[in-house]
């Protein structure tokens, strides 16, 4: 059980910047997940603590080790990949059994730990097969035994569960949450997939275009994104975004975005600076009423998605489309006009030069 | 900082280094030097009967063969067998890589025995054709006589005759290299493309000349390149064995004359020009074909 | 019409592929038989197409004169080595080439792809000197180191694309796993077992067939290999020992008719990949 920390890391491949002065710091025992979406470097941020590629610039440590120039071998850390690169002329048993072959265990031991870690993961009556006769969800669970089998003091996953199916990944997610919290392994975990993200991870850090965007938990990152990325990113369906502008008047603040305008405290203009805004407000955070109440916007539905537990409607304010997201509401139809009432607690508000997200004391966080 | 991370990548790369280092010793050894020696070679007169110290001349054995009448001889006879076995392989290799291609009975077992002629060493299969070019013992003139009535020929020693006998004999062994890789290429070509000829109303000459042909081209053009330049750089085997080069070099071939003069004349100076001018021929063929390609 | 038009088809295809058939077999045949022919009927005019009785009398001729077994034994030697040195030192290095790029692989990578395109006559003045200064000539590893020259470009070639084939993620889970790099390598080389198959196959054929180069290092039988001896045989004085020569021929291409099966399978296989 060890901690993890990049520093500065940079790494680049020809003229492509993977990963740009990433800091990081992983605790002992978390569930960190690496979340981004294709290209955003979380996975050679992955390979470069497994060490199967070195920094340019920068310096990773594992536990109080300067890891930069240890071979994997050295670093003791497991990796499953998302092929799960099984060896395929090796059966079951012997796949599992290679890690600890290499570091000349001894049979007996090698014998008993195979099958502890086998019973642990229930793929006990699988150890005489080859990989090509089991199914993916088996050879997944192979390919985390074989991870396992030598008590790894980090363990790394590169998008584990993306072959697998939705019903299987689901299953396989509560899985693998359960064995973190059983073996308390410090875990770094790699997926594009956000809804993984949330469910899994104890701390998600989320990564665009080789930067490091926000570390938090997932309810940090649901409900204070750190910027219009982040922000966008989480949740779905995904945050309505408008774009705004400040105006003075009357020597008050206002956060005019077309369809509708707050008022905004004086510390935005102060510290900020700011000129262009974007207000986000997530779909859930938008009732429909079909009578007017105070402050509600008219708006005519568009198209309605019942998807059982909750609907999804898209509403049209003055030529703005928003998506909202509801109980079940068998009263609305398409092309009715309804009235939609924006949460201002909820809503977010956030530069749009540089992205970030404007705290100001009356946004309600957390 | 910096120094360590160079220090570990060169680290990898020595392994890679480390893993080629054998392999390019020993050809280094047996390829790259001999090669510049033979080339060194060509610019010298060395001869080995009676014995002389060897001497740089410069052009002068390139100049010296290109006047000699046997040379030019030579150089035609190569010319000629590539000119006509090539063909000969293609054409034959086709049809039977045509053949191969349709669902007959047996299609492994057939197809493994017309591969055996490419399988058994060149020798035997010349020594074969030796055997059955003899004239009076062999049977080739035998059955010629008795089933077309045909009068026996000198297979080897008529200068006429000589020339299309080795050829004969080289086609034997070749043609099943072409039927395979043709018929390989044949197994590339999706049904559907077949299929929709056929709709658009082909028929079997029509499917051949616009479905099968163009579709081979690519595979085409590799194997008869590779063919061009074997056919003219490496036929030794054959001729040694069934006419030795003669009669009066009337199957002489390059590699065997190169042979001849380097290694039983001991003229080793003419023998290397004789093989680098057939290299630099070779390679002037593979950039003829290329370009030709490119045209089409 | 169209009844009748098929069954003309299917007649002249099947007497195509019987004429085919026939021009590879009867040469074959007629070697054959030539070697189980007693020695006189062998030279008979005209010629004996049927085989009326048969004899090993030159099966024995050939172990008691060639002598063939020492011939059998130098060929078996050398193509065994000539593979054992090729396809090791080859498959290490487009392992390397595959995986690793350093200064200078691009270079010998198109070396690789242009060295068949070279004519061996270019190598044979050379081979025979250098062999010659060291006391090569008439040795088994003389003939080996000849073969070189086409044995390992071949199997680089070869493998280099098989190795390109093959994902590094297997390498790098024996990495992670706990291998070093070499042990890492061997994972590859598991999975790179059938293009190792159809090297050694094809590079048996050209090992165990060659003519030339043997002919120029060989002298006697220390190292001479069956195609120099037969060959050789068609020198002797008064008349050339047909049997004998058939003889050595047939038990000469046994070994290939053996493999066969294999052959047939991997060498189909490799036509496809351009060889």
């Amino acid at each position: 059980m060890v901690e993890v920390r990049f520093e500065n890391v940079s790494k680049h491949f020809g003229k492509v910047i993977a990963v740009n002065n990433f800091n990081l710091k992983v605790e002992d025992g978390d569930f960190l997940v690496l979340l981004g979406p294709s290209g955003c470097g979380k996975t050679t941020a992955l390979r470069l603590v497994a060490g199967l590629e070195t920094p340019d610039a920068g310096n990773i440590y594992i536990g109080d080790v300067l890891a930069n120039y240890l071979s994997p071998r050295e670093r003791n850390v497991a990796l499953v990949f998302q092929s799960y690169a099984l060896y395929p002329y090796m059966k079951v048993f012997d796949n599992i059994a290679f890690p600890l072959k290499i570091r000349k265990f001894i049979k007996k031991e090698i014998k008993k730990r195979v099958h502890q870690t086998a019973e642990l993961l229930e793929i006990n009556h699988l150890l005489d097969r080859k990989p090509r006769q089991l199914s993916g969800g088996q050879q997944q669970r192979v390919a985390l035994a074989r991870a396992l089998v030598r008590n790894p003091q980090l363990f790394l996953m590169d998008e584990p569960l993306s072959n697998l199916d939705a019903k299987l990944r689901v299953i396989m997610r509560t899985e693998l949450k359960k064995l973190h919290q059983k073996l308390k392994i410090t875990t770094i975990y790699v997926t594009h997939d956000q809804e993984e993200a949330m469910t899994l991870g104890t701390k998600i850090a989320i990564m665009n275009e080789g930067t490091l965007q926000q570390v938090g938990s997932s309810v940090e990152v649901y409900s204070s994104p750190a910027n219009i990325f982040v922000a966008g990113f989480i949740g779905s369906p995904a945050m309505n975004m408008l774009d705004g502008e400040l105006i003075e008047k009357n020597g008050k603040i206002i956060g005019d975005f077309g369809i509708v305008s707050y008022s905004l405290p004086h510390e935005i203009k102060e510290k900020w600076q700011s000129k262009k805004l974007v207000l986000g407000i997530r779909p859930e955070h938008i009732s429909i009423t079909k009578e007017k109440i105070t402050d509600a916007l008219k708006a005519k539905v568009e198209v309605v998605e019942p998807l059982g537990r909750e609907w999804m409607l898209l509403i049209n304010v003055k030529g703005k489309t928003l998506t909202v997201v509801m109980k079940p509401a068998e009263f609305i139809e398409l092309g009715d006009e309804v009235y939609a009432k924006l949460d201002e607690e909820k809503m977010r508000i956030f530069d749009k030069e540089s992205g970030k997200r404007l705290e100001y004391k009356n946004s309600k966080s957390i | 900082m910096r120094t360590s991370y160079g220090l570990h990548l060169k680290k990898e790369a020595m392994f890679g280094i480390l893993l080629v280092m054998p392999a390019f010793i020993i050809l280094a050894i047996v390829y790259l030097y001999p090669l510049a020696y033979d080339i060194y070679l060509s610019f010298s007169r060395w001869n080995l009967a009676p014995p002389s110290p060897i001497e740089f001349i410069g052009l002068e054995n390139y100049v010296d063969l290109f006047s000699d009448a046997t040379f030019q001889k030579v150089l035609y006879n190569s010319l000629f067998f590539t000119g006509v076995s090539v063909p000969c392989e293609f054409f034959l290799g086709l049809a039977l890589a045509l053949l191969i291609n349709k669902n007959i009975k047996g299609k492994n077992v057939i197809t493994t025995i017309l591969a055996l002629p490419m399988m058994i060493a060149p020798v035997v299969a010349a020594l074969t054709w030796r055997w059955l070019y003899a004239y009076d013992y062999g049977i080739l003139n035998f059955l010629l006589n008795r089933l077309f009535g045909i009068e026996p020929l000198l297979w080897m020693s008529d200068i006429n005759i000589a020339m299309y006998s080795v050829i004969i004999a080289d086609v034997w062994i070749t043609a099943p290299f072409m039927m395979l890789i043709l018929y390989a290429g044949l197994q590339m070509i999706p049904t559907e493309r077949y299929e929709a000829a056929k709709v658009d109303g082909a028929s079997s000459w029509q499917m051949f000349r616009y479905v099968t042909l163009p579709s081979l081209k690519g595979v085409l053009l590799v194997a008869l390149m590779v063919r061009t330049i074997d056919a003219f750089t490496k036929l030794f085997d054959v001729v040694y064995v069934i006419t030795g080069g003669g009669p009066a070099y009337a199957t002489e071939v390059l590699p065997t004359y190169a042979y001849k003069v380097g290694l039983a004349f001991f003229r080793l100076g003419a023998g290397a020009a004789i093989s680098i001018i057939t290299l630099l021929i070779a390679a002037v063929m593979i950039v003829a074909i290329l370009r030709g390609s490119r045209g089409r | 019409m169209i009844r009748t038009k098929k069954f003309i088809n299917e007649t002249l295809l099947y007497l195509a592929v019987c004429l085919a058939l026939f021009s590879v077999l009867f040469p074959l045949y007629w070697m054959f038989s030539t070697s189980i022919k007693p020695p006189l009927k062998i030279f008979s005019i005209p010629p004996k197409l049927l085989i009326e009785e048969f004899t090993l009398e030159n099966y024995q001729r050939l172990f008691a004169e060639v002598p063939f077994l020492h011939n059998f034994l130098n060929s078996t030697i050398i193509t065994g080595g000539a593979l054992a040195l090729g396809l090791s030192l080859g498959s290490m290095a487009a392992y390397g080439l595959s995986r690793y790029q350093f200064l200078g692989s691009r270079y010998f990578l198109s070396f690789i792809v242009i060295s068949r395109m070279i004519p061996y006559v270019a190598f044979v003045i050379p081979i025979y000197l250098l062999e010659t200064n060291l006391n090569l000539i008439d040795t088994h590893l003389g003939v080996i180191l000849a073969h070189s020259i086409f044995v390992l470009p071949f199997t680089i070639w070869l493998m280099k694309s098989f190795f390109d084939e093959i994902p590094k993620a297997y390498e790098e889970a024996a990495l992670v796993d706990g291998c070093s790099r070499f042990r890492a390598m061997f994972v590859a080389m598991r999975l790179a077992l059938p293009g190792l198959g159809t090297a050694a196959i094809l590079t048996f054929l050209d090992s165990w067939n060659e003519f030339m180069f043997a002919l120029i290092i060989t002298r006697t039988d220390a190292s001479q290999t069956v195609p120099v001896a037969i060959v050789g045989q068609l020198q002797r004085p008064y008349q050339v020992p047909w049997g004998v020569i058939t003889a050595g021929s047939f038990l000469f291409t046994l070994p290939i008719f053996a493999l066969g099966y294999f052959i047939q399978k991997y060498v189909a296989k490799s036509f496809v990949l351009g060889r």
